[in-house]
């Protein structure tokens, strides 16, 4: 019969218990990593409700950072055509006629709880995901524009021309209509901002501000609940997830 | 009656000769690198005759659900597939060489993936050539 000897010289104690002390630290990282955004295999929940609340105030209107950085994070270019070009975010200024205050601010897909797009859309490619997000599923667009005419905001863009060089995580092309997707990508993949949101506060400004609407201990959530959020033609009933302060 | 078995048997080989050739692309030229060709997600006459369906399901997973699973995505395919030219280029969606194309051409069907999605592996400094 064989025997099973236990080697206990000084080099295989120190190689077993280095294993040990890595086997004891390795569900530390893995959970850490869990808790700051969802796996990649796992749906988004209807729990969360992303949202941005825009600080007008806090715009300046030489400012273009936002929408610079949303054209390098999705590959959007510049045909020369601003009739058609595609905009998925575009900076508005506002002049109160009374007073003559003006204000200046970024204007994109608010994200609707009852998005008018999704209702007039005959293929069901407009949709509106768990987590709030309003999408175009480009797969079943038929470039019918119908949403671009339901949308109060003018957030919607249908692509003209041949695309080429687009980035892997933003896929684009022609014939098919796009808006602002909140940078699904990057919360997919846990990082929890927009590309507009990192160049703002990068710039400075804090004026946009991104989060999780439900998670009353989110900032976003904290904020809104302590100063307040516009929606932008709040008449409609939309129950927008960008709101604005200071108009 | 003669006649009509030498046509018959002359049918039978043109067939087995030309619809083998067409199925097995050994003339197409991949470019594909070979010590990860064995590496694939499936086995090769699995993902020959079903790739669009993984992609099809995943498209509706991604886009749908916000699953970001890698396994059947379609940039892990071209991240693996597409590989530099000798002149340090990635071939184009169009030429023979591109992985896709390749078969697509051969079968005489139209790839329309790459009308939106990106054919080449992702590099930094093109988005920022595009910024400019």
């Amino acid at each position: 019969m064989k025997k099973y000897e236990i080697k206990l010289d000084r080099r295989s104690f120190m190689k077993n218990s280095a294993m040990l002390g890595l086997a004891s630290i390795a569900p530390g990282v893995f959970f850490q990593e869990l808790a700051y955004g969802r796996p990649l295999d796992e749906p988004a929940s209807s729990k969360i409700r992303w949202g941005m609340l825009i600080d007008t105030n806090q715009c300046t209107e030489d400012c273009n950072a936002c929408v610079t950085a949303c054209d390098d994070e999705h590959g959007i270019e510049d045909f020369g055509r601003p009739a058609t070009d595609t905009q998925w975010i575009r900076k508005m200024n506002l002049t109160d006629e009374l007073s003559g205050k003006s204000h200046s601010l970024p204007m994109m897909c608010q994200h609707c709880e009852n998005p008018p797009c999704v209702d007039v859309c005959p293929t069901g490619a407009s949709f509106k995901r768990d987590d709030g997000i309003v999408l175009v599923n480009k797969h079943t667009c038929i470039g019918c524009r119908y949403c671009m005419m339901a949308c109060p905001y003018k957030a919607r863009s249908f692509v003209h021309e041949n695309l080429e060089n687009q980035v892997p995580h933003s896929p684009r092309g022609k014939g098919c209509v796009e808006s602002c997707n909140l940078c699904v990508h990057k919360i997919d993949n846990g990082d929890n901002n927009t590309a507009c949101a990192e160049a703002c506060q990068k710039d400075g400004h804090q004026a946009i501000l991104f989060g999780d609407l439900n998670d009353p201990q989110s900032d976003i959530s904290k904020q809104l609940h302590k100063y307040g959020g516009k929606e932008v033609r709040g008449d409609l009933g939309l129950n927008t997830a960008v709101r604005y302060r200071g108009i | 009656m003669c006649n009509r078995l030498i046509t018959k048997v002359l049918l039978t080989l043109f067939l087995i000769f030309f619809s083998g050739a067409s199925i097995t692309h050994e003339n197409i030229p991949h470019n594909i690198d070979k010590t990860i060709a064995d590496k694939c997600v499936e086995p090769t006459d699995i993902m020959r005759a079903q790739h669009h369906i993984f992609l099809k399901q995943q498209s509706h997973d991604t886009v749908v659900k916000g699953i970001r699973t890698t396994k059947y995505s379609l940039n892990n395919c071209i991240s693996c597939h597409i590989q530099p030219l000798a002149d340090g280029t990635y071939p184009s969606i169009k030429s023979e060489e591109h992985f896709c194309s390749g078969c697509h051409i051969a079968a005489a069907a139209q790839v329309e993936c790459f009308d939106c999605h990106a054919s080449k592996p992702f590099k930094k400094k093109e988005i920022s050539k595009v910024a400019e």
